[in-house]
């Protein structure tokens, strides 16, 4: 028992695991190379929902480097715990173990100038590493990576993977550069709990609404035709109205309504029915910059498509992870641990 | 401005290779004259101002394409080679570093100077950050090469040379792998405030993941008796070939979402 205990806390196994995981990853990454369609939505959903799903021949490798990992860490969790009482052992004055002297430039640096606090520096990292590591866990179990969501303006949005909460779209705003491509891309977004707003945010790429652990992201902005404004004259009237898909509106006292069917972004088109007594009696297809589509006439009144009527779509996503936290805290203890471990021995 | 920028690279190039030359010859004539150390120097200086110019030319920091993070990566690696030569007074790490360096110049020389418009995720302060980092860790790494390459080529000579090139390789291979951590943990928060994750499944991020982990395994070597000296020489030598085929390597034979 005891052999194992010091197989499993020595730097020998760490250097060991440390290479396995580096071999096994680098054969991981050469068949992520030749069967990248395999992996397709791996970052798009939690880890242990895609190795659930994905075939053993694409995700081998990855449950290995979860087992490698594990043992990494039991192995960090060992050598730190075996190293640390026995230098607070040393630190009370009862000296170095044999397993301590193992690591020979603490215990040179220990003989000649006794332990303080620095020298438990690296073991302050390897805690961060643990911390970071636990977090992931956390957040692979317990998190959601929510799907895209795409709303505009004055949307409210249920949020499929947690009932309670939904998001408000405010405005939406996109720049593009004379390139074309997006320049600048910001949404006003209202996070809802319980139908209560608990926090708002003006987003945009590189800044979330964070609430806890909940995340909301912008991805995309685009604009896209909301509906047409419609002038309608003949039989003594002339009116400009806007219509959109779902729209309907009544044109004259024989009950004809004018309503918004399906709209084409890619043609800039958008369906116009009328309807009498609820029954469909023409279709037709307006689109104000093609010629010989920009309107028509029914009994004799005329219907023109005069003005598109352009509105702003987002997409948005979002995650929650309950571990991101946990995962740097981790790592932000680790580096400055690492940091301050480099710095604090080259003084010496 | 890119013709002045042109310029300045080809004197800065110059200047290195006369370093080389001269040092070799002073090495040779066991010479010892500040003309070397003034030729790096100027060449560092030359070279900073053309990235200074190609900062002010492009209107962010110089690390959104090949020929850019050729040019950075090149200055990391004189500059920490400057700083390793007065702190530790051996100038033969140069042959290769600054080798290396001129390598990398001339590749940027020759590389395409077009104009990257930053995508909207990199115009953060992250991008700064976790590139200038990165490369920072790829510059000691280099530094780390070269001094594992001389301490096994001392094998047999002065105990406290062979001592002092070990203490380079240890030294270059610890801030290496901090500054690296640093990269990839500021990479992670990046990643995690413009797209939701800290982690990707793609060539880049996994093989930034080897890269740590193998060094990882080398500061952790250095602590134990008998890895000290030749293996952990080797392993640092072969460390540098991971660093450049996670540098240009996972760009041209993967594919790859991950910018350079």
């Amino acid at each position: 028992m005891k052999s194992l205990y010091k197989y499993l806390s020595s730097i020998k196994l760490t250097i060991i695991l440390t290479y396995l995981i580096v071999i096994n990853t680098i054969i991981g990454s050469f068949i992520l190379l030749n069967s990248s369609e395999g992996y397709s939505g791996i970052d798009h959903t939690l880890l242990v929902n895609w190795l659930l799903k994905s075939p053993t021949s694409a995700s081998w490798w990855i449950f290995s480097l979860i087992i490698l990992l594990f043992f990494f860490s039991l192995n960090t969790v060992f050598c730190t715990y075996d190293r640390l009482s026995s230098l607070i052992k040393a630190w009370r004055g009862k000296g170095l173990s044999k397993e301590a002297e193992e690591l020979s430039l603490v215990s040179e640096d220990i003989e000649k100038k006794g332990v303080r606090l620095k020298t438990f520096l690296p073991y302050l990292a390897h805690i961060g590493f643990l911390i970071a590591l636990f977090g992931h866990l956390v957040g692979s179990l317990f998190g959601f990576k929510g799907g895209e969501i795409r709303a505009t303006t004055g949307e409210i949005v249920q949020i499929k993977e947690s009932k309670n909460l939904a998001i408000k779209i405010g405005d939406l705003h996109m720049k593009l550069a004379k390139e074309g491509y997006p320049e600048e891309m910001s949404g006003e977004i209202t996070l809802m709990k319980n139908r209560k707003a608990v926090k708002g945010k003006k987003i945009g790429v590189n800044s979330p609404l964070i609430y806890g652990d909940v995340a909301v992201y912008i991805k995309n902005v685009q604009p896209i035709i909301q509906g047409f404004e419609i002038n309608v004259s003949g039989h003594g009237q002339n009116s400009t109205f806007l219509l959109s898909p779902g729209m309907s509106r009544s044109i004259d006292e024989n009950n004809l309504h004018i309503a918004g069917g399906r709209i084409n972004q890619r043609y800039g088109a958008m369906e116009i029915l009328l309807l009498k007594g609820g029954q469909i009696i023409q279709r037709k297809w307006l689109a104000p910059s093609m010629p010989g589509m920009q309107g028509f006439n029914f009994n004799n009144q005329n219907m023109r498509a005069v003005k598109t009527r352009i509105t702003n779509v987002g997409t948005f996503t979002l995650n929650k992870d309950p571990g991101a936290l946990i995962v740097f805290s981790g790592l932000g203890l680790f580096g400055l641990s690492l940091f301050a471990h480099i710095i604090l021995r080259k003084r010496s | 401005m890119p013709s002045a920028i042109d310029t300045l690279s080809i004197c800065a190039t110059s200047l290195y290779l006369f370093f080389l030359i001269i040092e070799a010859f002073q090495l040779i004539k066991r010479k010892n004259t500040v003309l070397p150390g003034f030729f790096l120097l100027s060449a560092i200086i030359l070279h900073l101002i053309a990235l200074i110019l190609r900062t002010w030319h492009v209107g962010h920091a110089p690390m959104a394409n090949l020929y850019e993070t050729l040019l950075f990566f090149s200055f990391c690696v004189a500059f920490a080679t400057l700083i390793y030569i007065i702190r530790y007074g051996i100038k033969e790490i140069a042959f290769i570093s600054i080798a290396v360096a001129i390598g990398l110049f001339i590749l940027a020389i020759l590389a395409d100077h077009k104009v990257t418009p930053l995508y909207i995720a990199l115009k953060t302060i992250w991008f700064e950050i976790h590139v200038m980092a990165s490369f920072a860790g790829y510059a000691l790494f280099t530094i780390s090469f070269a001094s594992a390459f001389f301490f096994l080529l001392s094998s047999g000579k002065e105990f406290a040379i062979q001592k002092k090139y070990e203490e380079i390789t240890n030294s270059a291979n610890v801030w290496g792998f901090s500054l690296f951590s640093f990269a990839m943990f500021s990479g992670a928060i990046w990643a995690y405030l413009a797209w939701g994750n800290y982690w990707f499944w793609e060539p880049k991020t996994i093989w930034s993941f080897i890269l740590w982990f193998y060094f990882a395994g080398i500061v952790h070597g250095h602590y134990l008796k008998r890895w000290r000296g030749k293996p952990v020489a080797w392993m640092t030598i072969f460390g540098f070939i991971v660093v450049i085929f996670t540098y240009v390597g996972v760009g041209l034979l993967m594919k790859n979402s991950h910018a350079l």
